[in-house]
């Protein structure tokens, strides 16, 4: 469904895109450290609260950890939304292509441009919808550690700017190379 | 306000924009179009979904998948698939479906099961004297088996539409599954007689094949565990699915001594990847369901369909036949969570048990990812094969048939799903 070619080395971007390529590698760069972190220590905080969980269910009498399902549903936000910008960035988001693919490179180009203006601006109002959302449940408190439910809100608005950042990369790259700039995806990483 | 949905939805999607963009951009757009709605819906819906209990399991099954087929047991499994069909006729290509089953009860995903054994098997059957069309056939459509055997990452997203027990649809998708699995084995064996071609390598005897065995066990034994774990409440779905991953850890770090930091990072990062992915449809379809019911769309399509065709088994006949045209250029995930919440207040209208819906939608949807000429596995197991679209699809028909006729029979048989 989706082409296509490696993403150009750093020395071959600075050859044949310059500056903006530069740029479009920093951001990628940059938000995929961040969307890794994430993952990795929310996915091993949810691993080992579960898990711990189910043992002390059979071990205490008070029957498992009264946080295990609050703690869980509180960082489930920030795994989910580092995973959807790291998609973004590895082409993990699948769509229908038959048009793209009927089209000429420069027309091809100018459709994901297109796509990518039209993603942009959406997540940016997302966002910002998201951070109203979170001021106003800012005072719902999770019944045991207190936790407040902006947290999951911030999560979503997070998000939301790294998919900005990484489409806004995924573009410098199209509009400067072409649609083969597009990333290949992996079928593990497609959850189907 | 549907319709305004339907219209930017479909052209969101002709721009190639992904499928969960496209939901979350085609609800926002309507809602804004609609004017007396907020638009911090939008969000609300999003957040709602991070907030599913059951929907954690997701992320974990993935990862127990990846953990122990991309280590020495997925080695020790091909292994066992390979050499325990090496001796009937036909038996290379039956290997590629046997492997489907025994992968399909680690990992709950068609396309990575396509890609990973497409990957090593097509080249061996090529070798052994199978076309390259035949064996992307036979490898785009055996994948899809992996979905109907327990985990299977679409029966827990219908599970998140419909209500159902996670532990009724992964028992149902048993039978199934192993009709399935049937039909292709004879299939490749006809297949295999029909050409005269034999297979050039030595069968092996029984004791290797039972070493095999004993290597592979602890990956055949998981989807059993899976389920005596939900059916004797021994804990809840979440909890199973880490597990899962805690079982893996512990093969890999002492049975199989290859565990390292590098394979556990690479599986949760690629997890949390593929659950970014199946998370943003689910947010963006939940969108998108809340203006359908706000439409009362689920509700009137029932009316309607109840009213235009009388008999059940005829609208049972509609529904599979809208699903394999809706699962040709729509994956599955989307699928499920679009139509699931207008099928199932349907199949309570006709009497039909949403455990067998949701084998239907699954298996229906499944097709469609190797109905040419669009489908995920079909492409993926052509570019292995490097056999061209026509060539898989000549060959894809005897295939196709027999997962009709299990369609067929799981769609007016209930005895194959509900027990």
């Amino acid at each position: 469904m989706t082409r296509v070619a490696p993403l150009p080395h750093h020395e071959q971007d600075l050859a044949t895109g310059g500056g903006a390529l530069a740029v479009a590698n920093v951001i990628d760069r940059t938000v995929g450290f961040a969307c890794r972190a994430v993952i990795l220590l929310t996915g091993i905080a949810l691993l080992a609260i579960l898990t711990a969980n189910v043992v002390a269910r059979y071990v205490l009498e008070s029957g498992g950890f009264r946080f295990a399902q609050e703690l869980p549903e509180r960082l489930f936000p920030w795994f989910i939304m580092a995973g959807v910008a790291l998609a973004v960035q590895k082409g993990g988001h699948m769509g229908v292509e038959s048009v793209l693919s009927r089209l000429s490179r420069n027309g091809a180009r100018i459709m994901l441009l297109v796509g990518f203006a039209i993603i942009i601006a959406s997540y940016a109002v997302l966002a910002w919808e998201a951070l109203g959302v979170a001021d106003i449940v800012s005072i719902e408190k999770s019944p045991v550690l207190g936790l407040s439910s902006s947290y999951s809100y911030y999560a979503l608005a997070l998000g939301c700017a790294a998919v900005i950042l990484t489409t806004f990369a995924l573009a410098l790259r199209v509009a400067l190379i072409g649609p083969e700039a597009l990333p290949t995806p992996d079928p593990e990483e497609t959850g189907i | 306000m549907s319709i305004i949905l339907v219209i930017v939805f479909t052209a969101l999607m002709l721009l190639a924009i992904p499928v969960g963009h496209a939901l979350v951009i085609a609800a926002g757009a309507t809602l804004a179009w609609q004017g007396e709605l907020p638009l911090m819906i939008v969000a609300q819906q999003m957040y709602q979904q991070t907030q599913s209990f059951p929907m954690l399991a997701l992320p974990f099954f993935m990862m127990a998948g990846s953990l122990m087929l991309g280590g020495k047991l997925g080695h020790e499994l091909l292994s066992f698939a390979t050499k325990s069909m090496q001796r009937w006729r036909g038996g290379p290509l039956s290997t590629t479906v046997v492997a489907s089953v025994v992968f399909g009860g680690v990992s709950g995903s068609a396309v990575a099961n396509a890609s990973a054994l497409g990957s090593v098997l097509i080249p061996w059957q090529k070798r052994q004297g199978y076309p390259a069309g035949l064996c992307a056939a036979n490898n785009a459509t055996s994948a899809v088996i992996d979905i109907l055997i327990p985990p299977s990452i679409p029966l827990i997203l219908y599970s998140l539409v419909s209500g159902v027990s996670i532990a009724d649809l992964f028992t149902a998708g048993i039978l199934p599954g192993i009709l399935m699995a049937g039909g292709f084995i004879l299939t490749c064996s006809w297949i295999a007689r029909r050409r005269g071609i034999h297979s050039e390598d030595p069968s092996v005897g029984r004791m290797e094949l039972l070493k095999l065995a004993v290597l592979s066990a602890p990956a055949l034994l998981m989807p059993i565990l899976i389920l005596l774990g939900l059916r004797f409440g021994i804990a809840t779905p979440t909890e199973i699915s880490v597990l899962a991953v805690v079982y893996a850890l512990g093969l890999s770090a002492l049975f199989y001594r290859d565990l390292t930091w590098q394979r556990f990072h690479h599986s949760l990062i690629e997890s949390g990847i593929a659950t970014g992915v199946v998370m943003l449809v689910i947010m963006g379809s939940a969108i998108v369901g809340w203006i359908l019911t706000f439409d009362q769309v689920p509700t009137r399509f029932a009316e309607w369909v109840t009213a235009t065709i009388s008999n059940p088994l005829l609208v049972i006949l509609a529904m599979n036949i809208l699903l394999l045209i809706v699962g040709m250029p729509l994956d599955l995930p989307p699928a499920i969570l679009l139509l699931g919440p207008i099928f199932v207040p349907l199949a309570a209208t006709i009497g039909l048990d949403p455990v067998q819906l949701g084998l239907i939608m699954v298996l229906n949807l499944g097709i469609g990812l190797y109905t040419p000429p669009i489908g995920t596995t079909l492409f993926i197991s052509s570019s292995i094969a490097r056999s061209t679209l026509a060539e898989t699809t000549r060959e894809l028909w005897p295939f196709f048939g027999v997962a009709m006729l299990v369609l067929l029979a799981i769609s007016y048989i209930p005895a194959l799903t509900i027990y």
